[in-house]
């Protein structure tokens, strides 16, 4: 065949073929801008966030010279991460007679107001031994064990007091996010009803309960 | 036998080309199936594991034991988040604790890498509503305070503080209220100036005879550092003037008590 008949008749058939080409152009063109997957917007607002957990608590509180009594508060904490976390407790307790008033029989120390000790303190937490514990071979439970610091207030025998406060605690995660810690704490602050202002250690024995929300 | 194959090949092009064009279209089919699993289980978000496998701990940290491991490919639900942690559950209904970073490595449905909103500086620069705590001294007594801020603008924030401090000899309470300015929010370590007023409340200790409450008000200024420490929390440091107005009939200056503080906040 001629050359130029050639040409020709490839032009002339591959004419609908580019036609065609460009119409599957258009429809793939029009598939690929607008997809139709729905695109659903990701919100990690959305998420349910539990980085919040409340404490009840209840335990004993030993006031040096006084005796040992009940104490009962709550916490309120905050987990920055999982081994900070920042905490702020409210507690209170009675305390009563000192030895030297029972022993003398003379007139009392501190009227019944003055005996109500009341303290808020705000704390720091770190999470040191995190794991797990077996109750039994098939029961497991998440621990943690822990450490505290933090300084507050101590309302008692009629001052204000500075406190400082460091402890240890060990709690059990039973459910999700209820769980149970035993916690011991030293509230350091100073007393001066005894003549000389002295650094008293006051240590408090507590088991709370605890939810994340 | 030129002509033959001159129509021969022009022929065989119009032919692959007809016989490719579906197959182009098929590979952009929508996942309408998908799409409406979603919808069903809306209240938790879904997204596909991309990374090779994913570890599940029992509890949300890295001190909890891995106990299960996921593929890749796997479709998850995202239950709830703890501080970095999330908790993701398979349709087969395993559920565990998977750390932010290993979840930036998975897909959204529709195929895009999944962005988790990791607060950054730039959060810290937007934040709205700050709570914290800071201790110091306030006139060689420790002093406490407890504070709630809101921005009002990206540099402006006003702020609303309790203080409490334990002296030797007295207690003083305050409440103040000020303008926090923050000239530069996006350095790491962000400068601040306050200005404000308020009302302080003194008690003399209760072995001092006679005790008399003293009530003033006072106005305060200071300066300060914020920096942003982790996901939403800072830390501060601060140093503030306060001159209490004198309102005793005993002294007729005002007095000038100085305070410094360091203190750590969430911010939300």
């Amino acid at each position: 065949m001629e050359n130029w008949f050639r040409s020709i008749f490839l032009a002339v058939a591959l004419m609908p073929v580019a036609e065609l080409a460009a119409q599957s152009d258009e429809e793939d063109s029009g598939n690929l801008i607008e997809p139709e997957i729905e695109r659903v917007e990701f919100d990690e607002s959305k998420i349910d966030s539990q980085d919040f957990e409340i404490t009840a608590y209840v335990g004993f509180l030993a006031i040096e010279n006084f005796n040992t009594d009940i104490v009962v508060g709550i916490k309120f904490g905050y987990h920055i991460s999982e081994d900070f976390f920042v905490r702020a407790s409210y507690g209170t307790a009675d305390a009563g007679e000192t030895s030297f008033e029972k022993l003398s029989g003379g007139a009392p120390l501190l009227s019944e107001d003055e005996r109500q000790l009341e303290y808020y303190l705000v704390s720091l937490g770190y999470n040191l031994l995190p794991g797990e514990a077996f109750l039994t071979d098939a029961t497991t439970y998440n621990t943690v064990f822990y450490l505290t610091g933090g300084v507050g207030t101590t309302t008692f025998a009629g001052e204000d007091r500075f406190t400082i406060e460091y402890g240890v605690g060990y709690k059990v995660l039973f459910a999700d996010s209820f769980s149970i810690d035993v916690e011991m704490r030293n509230l350091v602050f100073d007393m001066d009803l005894f003549g000389s202002v002295e650094s008293t250690n006051n240590l408090e024995f507590t088991v709370g309960l605890n939810l994340f929300f | 036998m030129k002509y033959v194959r001159g129509i021969f090949l022009p022929g065989l092009f119009l032919l692959s080309v007809t016989a490719l064009e579906p197959a182009v279209a098929q590979t952009v089919e929508p996942d309408t199936a998908e799409a409406k699993t979603e919808e069903a289980d809306d209240r938790y978000q879904r997204v596909t594991i991309a990374d090779p496998f994913i570890e599940l701990h029992t509890g949300a940290g890295a001190g909890y034991p891995i106990y299960h491991v996921i593929d890749r490919g796997t479709q998850v639900k995202i239950l709830r988040r703890r501080t970095d942690w999330f908790e993701i559950q398979t349709d087969a209904g395993i559920s565990g604790w998977a750390s932010r970073d290993q979840m930036q490595l998975t897909l959204l449905p529709s195929g895009e890498k999944l962005v988790l909103n990791e607060l950054s500086e730039d959060d810290f620069s937007r934040r709205r509503w700050v709570l914290g705590v800071s201790a110091g001294q306030l006139k060689s007594a420790p002093v406490f305070t407890v504070f709630t801020a809101y921005s009002l603008t990206r540099n402006m924030a006003a702020e609303i503080a309790y203080g409490h401090s334990v002296g030797n000899s007295s207690t003083s309470t305050y409440l103040k209220t000020n303008l926090v300015m923050q000239p530069l929010p996006d350095l790491t370590y962000s400068p601040f100036l306050t200005l404000g007023f308020g009302k302080i409340k003194v008690s003399p200790g209760a072995s001092l005879i006679v005790p008399a409450e003293e009530d003033g008000s006072f106005s305060q200024v200071g300066i300060g550092i914020q920096r942003y420490i982790s996901r939403s929390f800072m830390l501060r440091i601060e140093a503030n003037e306060y001159v209490i107005y004198s309102s005793s009939s005993i002294r007729d200056t005002n007095e000038v008590v100085s305070e410094w503080k360091i203190g750590f906040a969430v911010f939300f």
